[in-house]
């Protein structure tokens, strides 16, 4: 489990990785194509806030894994270890609790989108939001291993979210 | 009842659950005791992060660490070392100045701190500055890395607030400039009381060759900004010219990255913006709650029942986000506070462009201010200190932040003059 947990993991960080590289080459393209051949593509901005939402979904399912998100632990670190871990414990479950939520409700925006066709690129609507249940179903299941480590007693997995 | 979900929000935060977890879970908590339809969740989380001018973002992240990747903030040190580096207290001079040339090529005060810091650290001990003297000059100084442009709050701040981009960026310029000027100010001050020694001149040859080599890094800013201003493109477009400008510049020109380095860069700087721009997607849904329930005009009402004058207003907000941005992450304070205050301070008749920078001005010193601020931290793991043993060299720098923050809030040509300057 934790092998297919980290190669999860490395797969995601190199998808991340290419959209962010797509990214750059996209706009910077949009700005040669305005000044050196005084034309543009109508799909470029629209590809490129496509893409954008996707890199944030799933960049947020591994700061999930890499436990990077931000929060604040000024009141926690003045309480007993043990109670620490049960408090480390109960935000993952709670944490898990809005997942599901977004999976399902992911779901429905994707289900009622039907055949609506983006403005630009005419690619489906639910291709762009077919992401959101995808990456909140990841960080269900990451969230899963994590609450199963956590109640099992090991020590949280102290990976920081920098490399 | 109105103001459960700040109730709720405040709970969930200190239990350390993630900022962008707890933003979705108070909303989701209000939404089904108000029994609204859950799907607004995933609308609000798509909408709130399908915009371009958010995608300038990821640009300015992934500038910062591909210019520090390239070996660029060295060459900074040296040029900025040549130009002050005489004064008495020398290095300090040129750990702010350092920084405050790094701020115009990244738009985060993390980064300035942590690369200007992992320099200048080491060398201030070297000539005989204490870690925690040295640890307290560099993050201080890197609050400016944020209010310099180009600033990755102030873009989150633009796109909330629908204030223009490119008015905040000439905002931060002059203030920026003068927090430098203020931490030098003290550090001269420092010296003389401490009896710091002087460094020989190093004369007009040192200063052009050092020049040389760095010009390519110190004309970005001009680059960005020039850009921006003079219409060629917009802030997102300039992000990704930083961008490809940073790689062509340390690939080819400084040599100092390597083809295979470039993956590294990519994953780290998607990380952080998986950071920022979850806790954007969620406080979406957040944002859509109080502005249906009027809660700006409720924390408006009860400012108000305070006071009548705007100056007043504006230190009682200043107040308090000081005290926010020591518990709270810069970013996430303000996509979560803008969108309440901004209604309140534009009924008192405050420029919204003026209240952006100072927003953003307060909560970078709130980086540099115990207990919680993550420049602190940085300096403190470079320096290899205590987070009490900086605690106490920082205090001095802090007044002078503060000081600076309220002249910069009062007189508030320094924020928009430039800007009127070049017609916004």
């Amino acid at each position: 489990m934790d092998r297919a947990m980290r190669i999860l993991e490395k797969a995601m960080e190199y998808l991340v990785a290419s959209i962010m590289f797509f990214l750059v080459t996209i706009v910077f393209i949009q700005v040669l194509l305005r000044y050196v051949l005084q034309t543009s593509l109508p799909w470029t901005e629209e590809m490129a806030r496509y893409l954008f939402v996707w890199l944030v979904f799933i960049a947020t399912s591994v700061c999930v894994k890499k436990e990077a998100h931000l929060g604040i632990d000024v009141i926690v670190v003045r309480f007993s270890p043990k109670v620490q871990r049960h408090l480390y414990t109960l935000s993952l479950v709670l944490s898990l609790i809005f997942s599901i939520v977004v999976v399902y409700k992911g779901y429905d925006l994707l289900a009622r989108s039907g055949d609506q066709i983006s403005p630009m690129l005419h690619v489906p609507m639910s291709f762009v939001y077919i992401i959101i249940p995808i990456s909140y179903m990841v960080i269900c299941l990451v969230l899963l291993w994590q609450i199963s480590r956590s109640v099992k007693q090991e020590s949280p997995p102290s990976e920081e979210g920098q490399e | 009842m109105e103001l459960l979900i700040l109730l709720i929000l405040f709970v969930l935060f200190f239990m350390n659950i993630p900022i962008g977890f707890s933003l979705g879970l108070a909303s989701l908590t209000v939404m089904v005791i108000r029994d609204l339809p859950l799907i607004t969740i995933s609308q609000k989380m798509f909408s709130g992060v399908d915009s371009f001018p958010l995608l300038a973002v990821p640009f300015f992240i992934l500038a910062g660490d591909m210019m520090d990747a390239g070996g660029i903030s060295l060459r900074i040190v040296r040029f900025a070392h040549t130009l002050v580096g005489h004064i008495r207290g020398g290095l300090a001079h040129v750990a702010v100045m350092a920084s405050m040339f790094f701020a115009g090529i990244s738009g985060s005060s993390i980064a300035d701190t942590a690369a200007v810091g992992s320099i200048m650290i080491p060398a201030m001990n070297k000539s005989g500055y204490s870690k925690s003297y040295s640890g307290a000059v560099c993050a201080a100084a890197g609050s400016v890395g944020c209010i310099i442009p180009p600033s990755i709050p102030m873009v989150v701040y633009g796109v909330l607030g629908d204030v223009s981009v490119a008015a905040l960026f000439l905002g931060g310029a002059i203030p920026g400039v003068l927090i430098g000027v203020a931490l030098m100010i003290l550090a001269y001050f420092i010296a003389r009381a401490r009896g710091f020694t002087k460094e020989k001149w190093s004369g007009f040859g040192e200063i052009w060759k050092t020049l040389r080599n760095s010009i390519l890094a110190l004309i970005m800013p001009g680059i960005i900004v020039g850009g921006i201003m003079g219409g060629v493109f917009t802030a997102t477009e300039s992000g990704a010219i930083a961008v490809v400008y940073g790689l062509f510049v340390g690939l080819f020109v400084f040599r100092s990255m390597r083809l295979r380095d470039i993956p590294r860069v990519l994953i780290r700087s998607s990380i952080t913006t998986g950071m920022v721009m979850m806790i954007i997607s969620t406080a979406a849904i957040f944002r859509y709650l109080i502005t249906i329930d009027q809660v700006p005009q409720k924390i408006a009402d009860i400012f108000l029942a305070m006071t009548q004058n705007p100056y007043v207003l504006f230190a009682l907000i200043n107040v308090l986000l000081l005290i926010v941005g020591t518990f709270m992450d810069t970013l996430s304070a303000l996509i979560i506070l803008a969108p309440i205050f901004l209604p309140v301070v534009k009924g008192f008749g405050v420029d919204p462009v003026h209240f952006g920078v100072v927003v953003v001005i307060n909560l970078a010193i709130g980086m540099a201010t115990p207990p919680l601020g993550v420049c602190l931290f940085v300096a403190c793991g470079i320096a290899k200190i205590t987070l009490r043993q900086i605690t106490l060299a920082i205090w001095p720098f802090l007044i002078v932040l503060i000081a600076v923050l309220f002249l910069v809030t009062y007189v508030t040509p320094t924020t928009l003059w430039l800007g009127r300057l070049f017609g916004f």
